[in-house]
């Protein structure tokens, strides 16, 4: 198990050098007013985001809209410059690479967008869009790259006469497939997948599903799954990093998230998903979190949540001081539960 | 079709054999085929479906909400009067008055020109003829009534000052306002965050008592469905395939498209190592059904040539006194639960792909 923490990550984890590092990771977006368009303030969209991801592994990112999960994820791949911070894709600092051999490393990591319909060029047929990264990257001639597109569809689960179409001719299901197979096109090492189910029915959501866990398998992919469904998470992560108004509160192993969560956060989250069961539904004990998400232009002292936090009530009417809460951020810290908690009242609970 | 009584309340709405159609470029949608089923007062009526489905075709052909949508056949039973015949005029007394409608996108629905609370209490102005201030007052109430804080000042507030999850509670406000007997509520929270989720449900389920209403819930989320519902209706291609109480759905289905959709859906509660089936192929288009059973295509048990791919399986009593489905086989799939099919899966079907697109690629496309 990795150890991730704000403070520098370590270099080696279990042995095997993580392919992708990302260090203490920031970004502001400015808000721009007045007639002028100064800028009149800041929204922190990631504040200090650490993680890694080792080769052939599944990291779940998982928090509720306005997290920061999807920003962290476009910085992880260079799409969104850092306000500060650092990410080293196998050893190579993306943050002060440039020209060529930025795009020389770009082509081993890929994304996969919520809504194929949205990414794919409704102009282009499929095989144009396949062919058209290997164009750029490789160079290959025609005859190549028209072998290389029908074995990407074939990969994807798609028949290759497929390549003549038009996105609009497809199913969201197939779209999504298309997304996958152009985010092989590179042969990549790493896919950041940005809620890749989440528009899909659930009958067509498994094949989706199913054929990431197979491509991972076969080509030995690093996964970075940002969703929202937590569900889906525990379904295909290895490892999970709960994140709330763009900090990571909670990070572990699948069964520690799920099995033995620690923050306060993290167990409203979980006991807020409904399970298609019946008797075991009704018999839950839901934490009901009161209020809304902060607005992240201008986030609560000390911890991000102590807002809605309900465990800070209940330790509160247990005459316990919470005041630090309100004036000490809390740190990853895994020497309560065994994985990393930034909770000052860090403690398991069972919520499922 | 007579349906016996699931619950001895009072019947509020009777839905007889309903056929909605409505006409696009391509051809005739046959959206809603055929629907017959009962909402009792007190009780969660869940109506389950894909995208596709005609499960809110069927819920917006209730209201009259869409004046394309041409009512084929069928009765729609309000307390014994039939909302089809009824004029309009006479129509929009009883929408929103007393049935209310709860949308998925509360940032759509709702004017953002107008304060929150003017919104609210126009239907108190509308339908309960209150006077300007009285109306505010009542919309105050109602804000208090679904949990938001300081409702006097927030009723000032216009749809683009609220949070997501206030904009849903302002709508279910704007629901109740007159005191309805029914709420249909269309995937009244797909657009909101888990936590948020969970609030909205909350203040659903205890204004529901408040008021003494029946709802239908239409929703694709089977755990909401599993937390809140007392029937469930599944639908598939515009007809109901499945119906019975919470318990039959989920524990005693007789329907190869209800099991599908629970075998294709990862659990919270699993270890994440079971395998999801897919169903495979994708719903049939609404302007040229498959001949027979409109799910054959796709269904693990059809037996093909056969009764499946020839007639179409009526909805009929499989179980108990009150679990219907629209299965040829229905009795055969006795004892066979998510488990079981999970259990006796090979690895092709989990790569299972949905079927190919639904056009026909011209020659100029082939060519291009």
């Amino acid at each position: 198990m990795s150890e991730v923490t704000t403070s520098p990550i370590e270099p080696v984890v279990d042995g095997e050098a993580p392919l992708l590092v990302a260090t203490d990771l920031v970004k502001d977006f400015p808000i721009r007013g007045g007639v002028l368009g100064r800028t009149i303030g800041v929204v922190s969209a990631v504040a200090g985001v650490s993680l890694a991801v080792k080769r052939r592994e599944t990291l779940g990112l998982v928090g509720e809209s306005g997290c920061g999960k999807s920003t962290t994820g476009r910085m992880l791949l260079d799409l969104i410059s850092p306000t500060a911070g650092e990410v080293l894709f196998d050893g190579l600092s993306l943050t002060r690479t440039s020209g060529k051999d930025l795009s020389k490393v770009r082509r081993r990591f890929q994304i996969v967008f919520q809504d194929p319909y949205a990414s794919l060029n409704p102009r282009m047929t499929v095989g144009a869009t396949l062919a058209e990264p290997l164009k750029f990257h490789f160079g290959w001639k025609d005859a190549q790259i028209a072998a290389r597109v029908r074995e990407l569809l074939t990969i994807v689960g798609l028949s290759p006469e497929h390549a003549n179409r038009f996105p609009h001719e497809f199913s969201g299901g197939q779209r999504q497939r298309v997304g996958i197979a152009r985010a092989l096109a590179l042969e990549p090492e790493l896919i950041v997948l940005d809620e890749p189910v989440s528009a899909l029915d659930v009958s067509i959501q498994a094949g989706i599903v199913n054929l990431l866990e197979r491509l991972q398998e076969d080509l030995g992919l690093a996964y970075v799954f940002i969703a929202h469904d937590l569900s889906v998470v525990r379904h295909i992560s290895d490892r999970v990093a709960v994140m709330y108004l763009g900090k990571i509160v909670e990070e572990g192993t699948r069964d520690e998230i799920y099995g033995r969560p620690g923050h306060p956060y993290t167990q409203a989250l979980l006991s807020a998903v409904p399970l298609p069961d019946p008797r075991r539904e009704q018999a839950r004990e839901r934490i009901i979190l009161r209020g809304d998400v902060p607005s992240p232009a201008n986030p609560p002292s000390g911890c991000r949540f102590r807002t809605r936090c309900w465990k800070k009530l209940e330790v509160e009417a247990q005459g316990v001081d919470t005041s630090a809460c309100s004036e000490r951020e809390p740190l990853l810290d895994a020497a309560t539960v065994g994985h990393p908690v930034a909770c000052h009242f860090t403690a398991t609970r069972d919520v499922l | 079709m007579t349906l016996t009584p699931a619950s001895t309340q009072e019947v509020l709405l009777s839905v007889r054999d309903l056929v909605a159609k409505f006409t696009t470029e391509d051809g005739v949608v046959q959206a809603v085929d055929g629907v017959s089923f009962d909402v009792h007062r007190g009780e969660v009526f869940a109506i389950v479906g894909e995208s596709g489905s005609g499960k809110s075709v069927t819920a917006m052909t209730i209201l009259g909400l869409i004046p394309t949508v041409e009512v084929d056949r069928g009765e729609i039973l309000w307390k014994g009067r039939d909302l089809v015949t009824l004029s309009e005029e006479e129509r929009r007394k009883v929408r929103g008055g007393e049935i209310a409608m709860i949308f998925q996108d509360p940032l759509t629905a709702l004017n953002p020109v107008h304060t929150i609370g003017r919104q609210i209490g126009e239907m108190a102005r509308i339908h309960d003829g209150l006077d300007k201030k009285r109306a505010f007052e009542r919309a105050v109430e109602m804000l208090d009534l679904v949990g938001i804080p300081e409702a006097r000042k927030r009723a000032k507030m216009y749809p683009h000052e609220f949070s997501g999850g206030m904009r849903q509670r302002a709508m279910i406000a704007m629901a109740i306002c007159c005191k309805p007997d029914l709420l249909i509520a269309d995937e009244p929270t797909t657009a909101l965050d888990v936590t948020v989720q969970a609030q909205v449900l909350e203040v659903l389920l205890d204004i529901k008592d408040e008021i003494d209403s029946g709802i239908v819930l239409i929703t694709h989320d089977l755990g909401v469905v599993a937390g809140l519902a007392d029937q469930v209706m599944v639908m598939y291609a515009g007809r109901q395939v499945e119906m019975g109480t919470t318990e039959e759905i989920f524990y005693e289905s007789r329907h190869p498209y209800t099991l599908g959709l629970l075998a294709s859906l990862p659990r919270l509660d699993d270890e994440g190592e079971e395998p999801l089936l897919p169903i495979t192929g994708s719903p049939p288009s609404l302007i040229r059904r498959p001949p027979g059973c409109p799910f054959h295509p796709r269904c693990r048990f059809a037996e093909l040539p056969g009764l499946c791919d020839t007639e179409v399986p009526e909805l009929r009593l499989v179980a108990g006194d009150s679990h219907r489905a629209a299965c040829h086989y229905a009795e055969t799939l006795e004892g066979v639960s998510v488990d079981s099919l999970r259990a006796n899966v090979d690895v092709d079907e989990l790569l299972a792909v949905e079927g190919v697109g639904p056009t026909v690629v011209s020659a100029e496309e082939a060519g291009a």
